[in-house]
């Protein structure tokens, strides 16, 4: 053995006596372009979803989820496929991923989730691996087909324009609100479904003229009754009082305070308080057309000065509701249950309005609320705090 | 003495030819693989326990 290192030795480290300079340099050449062909090609087929699938644990419970979505069948006939989404497409990243599906490999031979059982219990843990990779690299691979600047935000439904507007401000990450969208979510989490649904139930119809109503959840607010032009948008759970009913719009009056410092966009349920009651556009907030001003005051805590104002807009003659109770209720089953999933959730008047949202937005990203509800559980909290609790905490 | 230098100069060109395939088909690929790996790996562990999730 010795014996043959050392021969080896002594032939790679004087020059060739038989083999000329131009072949060995050609023949290492085309050696190693055959080689990193070769490499590249092994490397993408392990880049494909047949190799992916090979393993019963990924065939049987992703890739099954995967057929019921929009990203398996759908009318333009675009597709993602496996390493589409969990793939990096930078080599680096690409090559330490390869490497990391070492973890896979030792999972398949000692079997660690090779029952749909075991499965759905490590569910949560894989998911979250997925979650933080997309929320470091702000879902570029989501970005690579998906693009902001791309997107008609005037064939999206109103309610979607919203969100996906503010979304494409901060170029926010897609995984932030849309979790489980290519297979299913882990069983705690399935509260955001259909949540939409039990807040439209809410609703009632009819509305009388100069009766006061409650929004179901945030919804778009017009300049005029033809209902083109945004003016805003009304927070969940906002009062409001119908002045006028033509047909599909309705004009509504929404007395709020706001600060007049900047702009004045934001509307607030009562003086010193931030209790959202939505928001204006620029124009419609700076111009007098829209509102009635009525007394100033300034606030000693902040030294801020607030002014009352009586918004006058239209909206579409739906989704709202009489009384605030049944979404009160909801709210609070939706906070008793989200909240409690990591730790014992403190009373809803432990804290005082003003610092609800805080605490509040502190804690949303461990659970995974829709806009609306998040909207309606504030609201919910900071309307029972300790400003409006009737025993002191 | 110059039988004995004959005897090398003759393995000389078969062991260089072995040599050459040697190297060129089995060592250095395989070499490249694992360095490859090897960078790999090292990154996935910074990731892991320095960097975090890759970012862009």
């Amino acid at each position: 053995m010795m014996q043959t290192i050392k021969r080896f030795w002594k032939i790679i480290s004087k020059p060739s006596n038989h083999l000329s300079f131009g072949f060995l340099t050609i023949g290492g050449f085309i050696a190693g372009i055959i080689f990193w062909g070769g490499f590249n090609t092994a490397l993408e087929v392990t880049n494909t979803e047949e190799f992916c699938i090979s393993c019963h644990e990924m065939s049987d419970n992703v890739y099954v989820e995967l057929q019921d979505t929009v990203h398996w069948q759908n009318r333009s006939g675009v597709r993602a496929t496996c390493p589409d989404c969990h793939v990096p497409h930078k080599w680096t990243d690409k090559i330490a991923r390869k490497m990391q599906a070492s973890k896979e490999v030792w999972g398949t031979i000692f079997g660690t989730i090779n029952t749909r059982e075991k499965f759905l219990e490590k569910r949560g843990e894989l998911a979250q691996h997925e979650w933080d990779r997309f929320t470091a690299n702000n879902s570029l691979e989501c970005k690579n087909c998906h693009n902001y600047n791309s997107m008609d935000f005037d064939i999206m439904s109103e309610r979607a324009q919203v969100q996906m507007k503010m979304a494409a401000e901060r170029d926010q990450s897609c995984i932030d609100c849309h979790k489980g969208i290519a297979h299913h979510l882990p069983e705690h989490m399935n509260s955001g479904d259909g949540t939409l649904a039990k807040l439209e139930e809410m609703a009632t119809s009819g509305y009388k003229t100069g009766n006061s109503y409650y929004s179901v959840r945030q919804l778009p607010l017009f300049t005029d009754k033809t209902l083109g032009t945004e003016a805003g948008q009304l927070n969940a759970a906002t009062k409001v009082t119908i002045l006028a009913v033509e047909g599909d719009a309705i004009q509504v009056e929404i007395d709020a305070w706001r600060k007049t410092k900047g702009f004045g966009r934001v509307m607030f349920e009562d003086f010193a308080m931030n209790i959202n009651d939505g928001f204006l556009t620029k124009e419609v907030a700076q111009s007098d057309q829209y509102m009635q001003k009525g007394e100033s005051k300034v606030d000693d805590l902040t030294g801020l000065p607030w002014q009352k104002v009586e918004v006058k807009l239209w909206m579409r003659n739906s989704s709202l509701t009489e009384s605030r109770d049944t979404l009160w209720t909801f709210a609070k089953s939706t906070y008793d249950v989200s909240c409690s999933v990591c730790h014992t959730q403190p009373a809803e008047n432990h804290f005082d309005t003003n610092t609800w949202p805080g605490m509040f937005n502190g804690m949303l990203s461990f659970v995974n609320l829709d806009g609306d509800t998040q909207a309606l559980v504030l609201k919910y909290l900071q309307k029972h705090s300790s400003d409006f609790s009737e025993e002191s905490h | 003495m110059s039988n004995h230098k004959d005897e090398i100069e003759e393995n000389n060109k078969s062991s260089e030819w072995k040599t050459f395939f040697l190297l060129t088909v089995c060592l250095f690929p395989v070499l490249s693989v694992a360095v490859i790996g090897a960078y790999g790996f090292s990154i996935w562990f910074l990731q892991m326990f320095i960097m975090g999730p890759p970012g862009h």
